[in-house]
């Protein structure tokens, strides 16, 4: 039976003064839409060089899958969660452009979108999902979304064979052209969460001036715009954008009457020395930032696309892209396998910590989509097709977990984009290569 | 000798060079298009050599030296495998070369356009290069599934083909290296391949170095990180490096300095909010003399002294001792104290209220309130910025025993209010030329307001403001004070606004006609002022940059050299090694690397900084002696702290500071040897030839190897047997032809360096194994170790002169170079080979190229 009453007509009918638990029948049976209370999430955390897939990906489909070894930390977990096999993000192939698969994946991730190749000028991928969706409900949180990750621009040289930089670097991409920087200290994530410790007033007194002050250089930038060719107009679209986010931030900021929430956790003093600790306290503040619903939709780079870090914490010492390129050494792959069950680790925490928090009917995990993968399979050759990715959380009840589904190959990984920001209702027709939707997720 | 010319189009008249007699130029007025002819009324200029039509009319004379240094430097490079373009290109066009390319002497009619010549007869696309793809390319780049989604069937004619310039830069170099065709299809003959090479090269690389210049055209550029930082210390006076806490600057071309790259997300903008409050709450103490702010501290919260206790609503003070209030005074200055007291009588006196200050009596009271009727007790005092107790004492106890009276001091109020008036002395510098000017009975708010901000604006925007801009600051100054802000606030504010302006945070140029790519202009003063100090300083131009672009003066060649001399000696050109060489050198992977800790346990962060300083002194060094680059190969000296020092084995060195060492009789010399090199161009847990043969082809010859094909094949080494030495194993993957080709030169560079290990310490073995560091370029070069090594790099100067110039030219113009700047590029390696390869001759060759000091309007390309 499924009778829904309009809760008002309800409260007529038994006297308004009781207050009264929300019953079943007020629910609507037919989910996802802003039906519970709880809001639903969508992050996406990525890792670079590609994964150890015999270790990685299940034997058997379906729900009575084994966890592969690389999985073995994720058992507390299992049930909420779906690990996909047989997406691609083929626009991370060369296509004639030569070396850079690197710069290519990172920037193909989150787009499905084939990057320009360029040292500079002209860059080029697609709007990443992220931030479609960021642009459709973001104002519906004080942070639209946020962008951090462990490791910040590589400094010297060029990041891939003839790529910029921005390609490697970001998987977040607010337009084609502009990625959105990450932040990689934990102390300025914290603050950009939950602010400095000032009062209501102060807060509200410097508000105020910001908004006078964009007001005032947003004229500056609309007169010089008038003077500047397509390529610097381009580049001052940037500025504009970045002024009106920042005014629709205040803006919503000045609506709350409320402190912004102050979490129980030690502001962290910096970026930590350990990478360890650095990659931990960033899924700490993942959490905080959904728990206190500060943002809604993040991304995580574990560390940059062709990363050459080392994992000493878990006895490798030798760098991360140069073991990648193992050409079926059995010592480097022992290696990798390592480094991918140290991300996976670190994942299983966060998943776990999540799951902990109760919110509402269920748990923050519940209540959240959360993307783990690369877009390189196997990091010595390079492969786009049949990615690494999980899916874990239940998505307000819209996707059933503890299963392995195997989509045909190269089934564009942007078809779950689409499904995931139907969920989160920001819902559009075609993103990057897109080919339809996702289907077996519910 | 010069003649004096007169443009037609504006009137100014200037001075030029005589033997220019007879060409075109372009007026050197900023704002002015016109061009003019030098007249002769000198003896003509040396005529230039009259070009040939065609190839095939050039004179045997001629000819064959140019083709016998085609013949040797091709050798080289199509052996070498690099992406070796800008060089073997410019060896195998040169008899489309004509003599003006090499002026080198620096003397250039500048702004001018040299008249063009007439071009030479081009190698027609029907028979040089459609027989070659037809028989070489399309039987895997044809119609049907084309190899890689290329397809030559496309390529009909040279329009067609130059639509896709990038690719085939890209089969030029692949055809050159000879990986294309590949290993396992027919090979062309040599004289099937050298017309497709002349041909290629031609309609891909030919510019006209007589003709005029294309200086190419800048996107518009924020200021990176570096240069936010440096621009505010300059502007404001405030070095506490704000942008530090900013996003990391993107890297492009090998530089985080280029306007194409550098963007701009909510993220940064929120940065930049913050910072500009920062730096207006350092650079400006806000004070509002019209309504001194007060500072009020009640009974609760006084500091009590010896013998204060709680009264009702305020502290009695039984017998000698005080009450306080701490205060911060934000400013120098007068201010007013104000204490609310009252008092017990008792014996002949009225109770004594002595003010304190900082434990200094000020002034004594005697106060005549009583107890339940307090009154304030005012005094104006000085003080200092900074904190200040404030106290009230109580000094004359006195207790009739006999009638029972006790005198006491009740306190229940301390006031601070002020500052009444500041003292000008204690602000900075700039907040007195910022706030020079306050709204008065004698000086408007509109008068005030301009006077402060038009000094200001100037330097903040890198060119002079207009009225208008002015007017609508002076609203916003209005609007802020209506709101209820006093005038040192709402100019504090006006401040924030300007340095989240886009004219502050981007560096723009202008043009009159943006979208008109034949539309070439010099740039204005102002402009070039901004171009020569964030290239030498990394940050804004300063006064006298500001007064010769005031006089129009700056764009004459002297006065720029005399600048660039200035500025090169200006301690601020240390930005140039932190920016630049940190780049060029690639020092910055240095931060990220970690040497196995288990192998290499002396390996710190400390040692890690010592290494990047020890370059960046060789660098700081050739640059403030002026000494030749050529240093950077085989300098006999280094610079080292003690820790260093004991790394490399050198006695003596004691201490934390570097000096300068020498390193004859040691087996190192120059950057090669030194221990970031080394580090930076190793693995974690062992050295890698590989790497260090690619950082010179890289760093030293501008030859970056093109990335490995995907799918590397395994090492043949995996299934040979074990126990191969590495550089056994690398000679094997060599058999792999399509690795061979760059190989062949990095490994053999690297295997040069072996006697340094993973983190640049000297070695006579590798463990057990002996080293062999012997190595042989294609070629003949042959060297054994890193000195000899070093003797074969030195004798590559022109190349190594063209890489500096190339990669000078990329961080001084911020934008990657296109094939039209080769010319340009080799006129500066010339211009500076001219003087011993001089740091400053390199850089005043830039500063005086046309790609420096010009720019033009966009070519439009059609939408994606």
């Amino acid at each position: 039976m499924s009778l829904h009453l309009p809760r008002r007509t309800f409260l007529k009918g038994v006297g308004a003064a009781m207050a009264l638990p929300m019953l079943e029948a007020m629910t609507p049976t037919q989910t996802w839409a802003a039906t519970t209370t709880a809001p639903n999430r969508m992050l996406f955390v990525f890792f670079p060089n590609g994964a150890i897939m015999s270790d990685w990906t299940p034997k058997s489909e379906g729900t009575d899958f084994a966890l592969p070894p690389t999985m073995e930390p994720l058992a507390k977990v299992k049930s909420k969660l779906c690990v996909l096999s047989g997406l691609a993000q083929e626009n991370a192939d060369a296509k004639g452009d030569g070396g850079g698969d690197h710069a290519r994946s990172a920037s193909a991730f989150l787009t499905g979108a084939h990057p320009v190749k360029t040292g500079g000028a002209d860059i080029r991928v697609g709007q990443s999902v992220d931030q479609v969706a960021a642009e459709k409900i973001g104002k519906q949180t004080r942070l639209p979304s946020l962008e951090i990750g462990t490791e910040g621009g590589r400094n010297a040289g060029e990041c891939d064979s003839g790529y910029s930089c921005a390609y490697s670097n970001n998987i977040s991409w607010r337009t084609a052209s502009t990625p959105m920087s990450k932040e990689i200290n934990p102390r300025l994530v914290f603050r950009r969460l939950f602010g400095d410790s000032e009062n209501l007033e102060e807060r509200r007194r410097r508000e105020r001036a910001r908004r006078s002050v964009l007001d005032l250089v947003a004229e500056d930038a609309t007169r010089l715009q008038k003077k500047l060719g397509q390529t610097d107009r381009r580049k001052l679209d940037e500025y504009f954008s970045s002024v009106r986010e920042l005014e629709q931030r205040i803006e919503r900021s000045q609506a709350e009457t409320a402190r912004i929430p102050k979490p129980d956790y030690p502001e962290p003093t910096g970026v930590p020395q350990d990478v360890d600790e650095h990659v931990k306290q960033m899924f700490d503040l993942l959490v905080l930032a959904l728990q206190t619903d500060s943002t809604r939709i993040a991304t995580y780079m574990l560390a940059n696309e062709g990363s050459n870090r080392s994992y000493p914490m878990v006895g490798v010492n030798d760098g991360h892209h140069h073991l990648s390129h193992h050409q079926n050494k059995p010592d480097w792959i022992a290696q990798l396998k390592k480094i991918d069950l140290y991300f996976m680790t670190r994942f299983a925490g966060f998943l776990e910590k999540l799951d902990s928090i109760r919110e509402g009917e269920g748990t923050l995990l519940d209540h959240s989509m959360i993307v783990y993968g690369s877009a390189i399979a196997d990091g010595n050759a390079h492969s786009h097709r049949d990615l690494p990715i999980i899916l874990a959380g239940g998505g307000n009840g819209s996707i059933t977990g503890n299963r392995h589904i195997v989509y045909p190959r190269e089934t564009p990984m942007n078809n779950l984009f689409l499904s995931l920001l139907d969920r989160m209702n920001a819902g559009v027709e075609k993103l990057g290569d897109s080919s339809g939707r996702l289907d077996k997720l519910s | 000798m010069h003649v004096t010319v007169v443009c037609r189009a504006c009137g100014a008249k200037f001075k030029v060079d005589a033997k220019h007699a007879g060409r075109r130029g372009r007026c050197p007025q900023p704002d002015c298009s016109g061009t003019y002819v030098v007249p002769s009324s000198a003896p003509t200029a040396p005529s230039l050599p009259p070009l040939p039509r065609t190839p095939s009319a050039r004179t045997p004379a001629r000819s064959r030296p140019a083709k016998k240094s085609v013949a040797k430097t091709a050798k080289w490079w199509i052996a070498a495998g690099g992406t070796a373009l800008a060089l073997a290109v410019v060896a195998a066009i040169a008899p489309w070369f004509n003599g003006n390319a090499s002026t080198g002497g620096g003397v250039t009619l500048l702004p001018s356009l040299a008249v063009a010549q007439e071009p030479t007869q081009p190698p027609p696309f029907e028979t040089h290069a459609r027989p070659f793809f037809q028989k070489h390319c399309v039987e895997c780049h044809g119609t049907e599934e084309p190899a890689a989604g290329i397809s030559f069937a496309a390529f009909r004619d040279e329009t067609s083909m130059l639509k896709q310039r990038k690719l085939f830069e890209r089969a030029l170099d692949l055809i050159q290296q000879g990986v294309m065709p590949p290993a396992d299809a027919a090979q062309p003959t040599d004289a099937e391949k050298e017309p497709l090479l002349t041909y290629l090269n031609h309609a891909l690389f030919y510019v006209d170095c007589s003709g005029p210049v294309d200086p190419g055209r800048v996107t518009i550029r924020r200021l990176n990180r570096a240069e936010y930082n440096n621009t505010i210390r300059d502007l404001v006076g405030v070095d506490f490096q704000p942008a530090a806490d900013f996003p990391a600057d993107d890297v492009g071309y090998g530089f985080d300095n280029i306007g194409d790259v550098l963007s701009l997300p909510p993220l940064l903008m929120e940065k930049y909010l913050d910072a500009a409050e920062g730096v207006a709450r350092a650079a400006i103490t806000a004070v509002d003399l019209d309504h001194p702010p007060i500072a009020a501290t009640t009974a609760d919260n006084l500091i009590r002294g010896p013998s204060a206790h709680d009264a009702d609503e305020a502290v009695v003070i039984v017998s000698q001792g005080f009450v306080g209030a701490e205060f911060q005074a934000p400013v120098a200055g007068e201010y007013l104290i104000r204490v609310r007291a009252g008092g017990q009588r008792a014996g002949s006196e009225l109770p004594k209220l002595e003010l304190r200050v900082d434990d200094r009596a000020v002034r004594t009271f005697n106060v005549e309130a009583q107890e339940r009727a307090h009154k304030d007790h005012e005094q104006r005092v000085t003080m200092n910025r900074g904190r200040h107790r404030v106290a009230a004492a109580f000094t004359n106890d006195f207790y009739d025993a006999k009638k029972k009276q006790d005198r006491n001091l009740l306190v229940s109020r301390i006031e601070v209010a002020g500052p009444l008036t500041v003292d000008p002395s204690s602000v900075s510098e700039f907040q007195r030329a910022f706030l020079a000017n306050r709204p008065s009975a004698e000086m408007t708010l509109n008068v005030a307001v301009r006077n402060n901000l038009r000094p200001f604006l100037k330097r903040a925007f890198r060119r002079p403001v207009s009225e208008s801009e002015l007017d609508r600051l002076v609203e916003f100054v209005r609007e802020e004070m209506e709101q209820g802000q006093s005038f040192d606030a709402a100019m504090q504010l006006t401040l924030q606004g300007v340095l989240v302006s886009p004219h502050f945070l981007y560096r723009v140029e202008t043009d009159r006609n943006p979208e008109d790519p034949t539309d070439t202009h010099p740039l204005n003063d102002f402009e070039l002022a901004s171009r020569l100090s964030y290239f030498l300083w990394s940050s804004m131009p300063d006064e006298q940059l500001f007064a010769l672009a005031e006089r129009n003066e700056l764009h004459r060649d002297e006065i720029l050299e005399a600048e660039v001399r200035r500025m090169l000696a200006d301690p601020k050109s240390q930005a140039l090694v932190d920016n630049f060489a940190e780049q060029w050198l690639q020092l910055r992977i240095l931060n990220d690397l970690r040497p196995d800790p288990e192998m290499f346990p002396e390996f710190s962060p400390d040692l890690r900084a010592d290494m990047q300083q020890e370059t960046k002194r060789l660098f700081a060094h050739i640059l403030q002696q002026d000494r030749s680059l050529l240093d950077c190969l085989d300098a006999k000296y280094t610079f080292v702290n003690e820790r260093l020092a004991k790394h490399y084995g050198i006695p003596g060195i004691t201490g934390n500071e570097f000096r300068e060492v020498s390193l004859a009789g040691t087996p190192r010399a120059g950057l090669l040897t030194h221990a970031s090199v080394m580090t930076m161009t190793s693995n974690p847990n062992r050295t890698s030839p590989v790497k260090r043969g690619k950082w010179i082809m890289e760093v030293i010859l501008n030859t970056p190897p093109p990335p490995p094909p995907p799918n590397v094949p395994e090492l043949e080494a995996a299934k040979a047997a074990a126990g191969l030495t590495f550089r056994q194993q690398l000679e094997l993957h060599r058999q792999n032809a399509s690795c061979a080709s760059c190989h062949r030169v990095m490994d053999e560079l690297g295997f040069g360096l072996e006697n340094f290990d993973p983190i640049g310490r000297y070695r006579e073995s590798d463990g057990s194994t002996p080293l062999d560091v012997t190595g042989e370029l294609p070629g003949g070069d042959a060297f054994a170790g890193s000195q000899e090594l070093a003797g074969v790099l030195k004798q590559k100067q022109t190349e190594f002169a063209k890489c500096l110039a190339d990669k000078l030219l990329t961080y001084a113009l911020g934008r990657g170079l296109e094939y039209y700047d080769r010319c340009t590029v080799n006129r500066i390696a010339e211009a500076a080979q001219g003087r011993q390869l001089k740091f400053s001759a390199l850089v005043t060759a830039i500063v005086k190229c046309e790609a420096f000091r010009m720019r033009r309007g966009e070519t439009i390309a059609p939408s994606p």
